[in-house]
């Protein structure tokens, strides 16, 4: 157990590391000048003495490997270097977004396995083949909605038509929840997808034979013994389902005008403040292996017969 | 003799022929491909549309004769009628028009970017899979890295590198989609190279590279194709959220993501304006799915 949490740490490491490496050079190297981001609406002499006070904030006039270790030092001790706009550490601009961003992307993922595991149980208990049917079709359609589409849907209804939440940044808990309706759809309609897959396989094996054999009633079957087993692969598409989640918020925010991470990446890219997409970068990665280092250590909980090795 | 010899001389060749995987010729394969589809409604409606979606991105003006830009100062903010069908925009543009003459872009940028991604990908999963070794181990660490960040803001982060526009969004997106198919083509060459009939061309004296060549690489790239129809569909639904962010093509030119963005200030009281384009997507999206699984079916489980 420890010697797999160790090596799993190291492997944790390399990868943020590597986020970090290819997002600094594909952001300050790739552009061949990274400055430029304010100089537009500017003229003239305006144009070079922004240019060259943004080369010297970003300390683009050292040569790249320079660059790059001042930047990996730096990055360790939690300095990021300026945000280009608001003038502030890059760490300071990214973290105060970063608690609402967090809360809407767990908010949504957990929506999207409740509404995934019921209506992947719904299809299996459900008598009427019209319905099954029915409910079937629904996952492949989650799947191919996208999540602006999904928004802007909610926006029009739930805001305007229902007045039910505020259209633009509700704080409120039900703005929330909405919100994350939107990025829970398409992560629902792959669990539903996953897990009635794997259903179907659990309940033609021999023990569930034996518990129907048993007299235990269809939902006992399906709730109690089947769903555990078929659940396995499900927890580890959560690892996958974060990242698409943590993606997502960048147009849900955009659509339901929420301050977060997501918006201020848009509009980093955007103004090509590099510090600030580089933390988002880094820190997704390293949300990224956290959650698949607790899948890992979830998996033995759901099935006993995996043990954590060297 | 001569029989002794002939047999001799089919020896090595027959496990190989034994072991091919198509027992089918290929006529026979086309026909039941063609009544699999006519025998699923849904698969109909799907080649249906697709193609419809092709004409739009081929031939705009044969669906919308109009011009996409044309305004008129009378006919602002209509809704949808038999005119306008999907009503008019803010200066008075067809947005039906619109969203048809905004599919070439669309479906360009998707397939682009698909391309880039089937591409790069097999080569990458072709060389670790095929050569193994520390090079495989070091191309599936980089992989794995590409993977830890998610999709939208790894190409967030191409796109501020490499400045807004489609053609850069297609770049961004198939960079991105390189590594899920590096993986897939790695798993399938493995898959392969352990398989009887490649066993089979060893023994029948074939070299390494004849191998790769003709059995290794045909047979692993039929499920990575089969799962780039898939991934068009996932690139139109990126296409569209990039460029409704405003990464894509400037305003006035019609694409779709755009005009969905574009009517979103109108969603209060012209919904249509930008759910009907975005409609245009869904729909679009589900076709490609729909065709994708059906290709998919029986090869490497993908979940999309």
């Amino acid at each position: 157990m420890l010697r797999y949490s160790l090596r799993r740490l190291a492997y944790a490491v390399v990868v943020v590391w590597g986020a970090f490496t290819g997002a600094f050079f594909l952001l300050y190297v790739v552009p061949g000048d990274a400055a430029g981001g304010l100089t537009m609406g500017a003229s003239g002499g305006d144009i070079e003495t922004l240019l060259a006070e943004q080369r010297e904030l970003l300390g683009l006039d050292r040569p790249v490997l320079v660059q790059y270790w001042d930047a990996l030092s730096g990055a360790l001790t939690g300095d990021f270097g300026q945000s280009l706009y608001q003038r502030r550490p890059a760490v300071d601009v990214f973290f105060e977004s970063f608690p609402a961003t967090l809360q809407l992307a767990f908010v949504g993922l957990a929506l999207a396995v409740v509404l995934g595991v019921t209506l992947a149980v719904v299809i299996e208990l459900t008598g009427w083949r019209w319905m099954r049917e029915l409910l079937v079709s629904l996952p492949p359609v989650a799947v191919s909605l996208p999540p602006f589409m999904v928004a802007l849907v909610l926006v029009q209804v739930v805001a305007f038509r229902l007045g039910w939440i505020d259209a633009f940044g509700d704080d409120s808990f039900l703005g929330l929840l909405v919100a994350s309706l939107s990025l829970a759809v398409a992560g629902g309609g792959t669990i539903a997808q996953l897990l009635t897959a794997n259903l179907r396989g659990a309940l033609s094996s021999p023990y569930v034979e034996t518990a129907r054999a048993w007299g235990l009633s269809r939902f006992d079957v399906v709730v109690r013994h089947a769903l555990r087993n078929a659940a396995l692969p499900v927890v580890t598409a959560l690892g996958t389902l974060v990242g698409v989640m943590v993606g997502g918020t960048v147009l849900t925010e955009t659509v339901f005008a929420r301050l977060g991470v997501g918006r201020l990446i848009v509009d980093s890219v955007n103004g090509r403040d590099m510090p600030v997409v580089l933390i988002a970068v880094t820190v997704s990665a390293l949300i990224f292996v956290t959650v698949n280092f607790l899948v890992d250590l979830v998996h033995p909980v759901v099935d006993r017969r995996i043990r954590l090795d060297g | 003799m001569s029989v002794i010899e002939r047999a001799s001389a089919a020896g090595p060749e027959a496990p190989v022929e034994a072991a091919a995987p198509e027992p089918l010729g290929r006529a026979t394969r086309a026909r039941l491909w063609l009544l699999d589809v006519v025998r699923t409604p849904s698969l109909v409606v799907s080649y249906a549309w697709l193609a419809v979606v092709l004409v739009a991105a081929v031939a705009p003006s044969l669906l919308a004769a109009g011009d996409p830009l044309a305004q008129d100062g009378d006919a602002m903010l209509l809704p949808p009628s038999a005119e306008h069908l999907f009503g008019t925009d803010d200066l008075g543009r067809d947005q039906f028009t619109r969203t048809v003459h905004g599919t070439g872009l669309s479906i360009q940028a998707a397939v682009v970017a698909v391309l880039i991604g089937l591409v790069g990908g097999s080569v990458i999963g072709l060389v670790a899979g095929a050569v193994r070794g520390w090079l495989d181990s070091v191309l599936m660490r980089f992989i794995d890295i590409m993977l830890s960040v998610p999709s939208l803001i790894v190409s967030l982060a191409i796109i501020s590198a490499l400045g807004h526009g489609t053609v850069n969004i297609a770049v961004a997106i198939g960079i991105n989609s390189t590594a899920t198919f590096a993986r897939l083509m790695r798993s399938e060459v493995l898959k392969v190279s352990n398989a009887r009939y490649v066993e089979a061309s060893v023994f029948a004296g074939h070299g390494y590279a004849y191998r790769l060549a003709r059995h290794v690489v045909p047979n692993a790239s039929r499920s990575v194709l089969a799962f780039a129809t898939m991934e068009i569909g996932s690139a139109i639904l990126t296409v569209a959220s990039l460029s409704f962010l405003g990464l894509g093509a400037p305003p006035p030119t019609p694409e779709w993501g755009l005009l969905v963005a574009e009517g979103r200030t109108y969603i209060a009281t012209q919904w249509w304006l930008s759910l009907l384009p975005g409609l245009v997507v869904v729909v679009s999206v589900l076709a490609v799915y729909r065709i994708g699984r059906s290709l998919n079916r029986g090869r490497t489980s993908v979940v999309a």
